[in-house]
């Protein structure tokens, strides 16, 4: 069977910020395959592309990233949601977490503790894949 | 009170003038002076104070109720450790999700 690169999507209405996961993304091999603005966009461009991992903000123009993660959910449910953002509310935290999201990530940290974290995700996903409890879709 | 106006007991602002018959304790801790219309602390109308909260009135000697400013940092600073419980670290998360991890 042929293997191909995971794909990612990017949800973040931060230019920079985007540019620094793009950057980690590639990194770990994976393919960015769309970087959306807003929440909207990031909706389509799940819908369009088919991702197997998104990485998404939540204080986002439009729609915010819970609704999307809540809407990525109900579209499918072995998507690989990781929350990348600043707010550090112990309830948001638990919102996501309890809608789906496989990670919550602070991004007020240092460019390299950013990396070291979604490394480690990553490699936490690679491991559920190997152990046949996710799947990279098709 | 200054303009002289004779005001039923029961009383505590003037009926006429507005002006306190008796001292009022603002909300601010300030304990306005007999007569006063406005804190003299904070500038908050005492009228207004005595018709929502119906009139704190206290001791003029004390123009500062320790025990009322006491109460106001305790209560905020109960307020202040709640919020700083309620945010997370990196570290948080990581303890919460290896207990609420979903499974494929």
């Amino acid at each position: 069977m042929e293997k191909r690169k995971a794909r990612v999507l990017i949800a973040d209405d931060e230019p920079h910020i985007r540019s620094l996961i793009s950057l980690i993304v590639a990194s770990l091999g994976a393919e960015v395959v769309g970087e959306a603005t807003d929440g909207e966009q990031a909706l389509s461009m799940y819908k369009q592309f088919s991702p197997d991992m998104v990485l998404l903000d939540i204080n986002m123009p439009k729609v915010d990233g819970i609704s999307v993660l809540k809407q990525i959910m109900a579209l499918n449910p072995r998507t690989l949601v990781v929350m990348l953002t600043s707010l550090n509310a112990l309830e948001t935290v638990k919102e996501c977490i309890d809608s789906g999201a496989w990670n919550y990530i602070l991004k007020n940290t240092t460019a390299e503790e950013l990396h070291k974290t979604i490394s480690a995700t990553w490699g936490e996903y690679m491991a559920e894949i190997k152990a046949g409890r996710a799947v990279v879709q098709s | 009170m200054t303009c002289k106006h004779s005001n039923p007991t029961g009383y505590i602002f003037c009926a006429t003038c507005g002006g306190a018959l008796e001292p009022v304790r603002c909300r601010c801790g300030f304990v306005a002076a007999t007569g006063d219309i406005f804190c003299g602390r904070c500038g908050t109308n005492l009228a207004e104070i005595a018709a929502g909260e119906g009139g704190v009135v206290a001791n003029a000697d004390h123009r500062f109720d320790l025990e009322f400013l006491a109460a106001q940092a305790a209560q905020e600073n109960q307020f202040l450790e709640s919020t700083d419980k309620a945010r997370v670290t990196q570290d948080d998360i990581r303890k919460l999700l290896t207990k609420r991890r979903k499974k494929f």
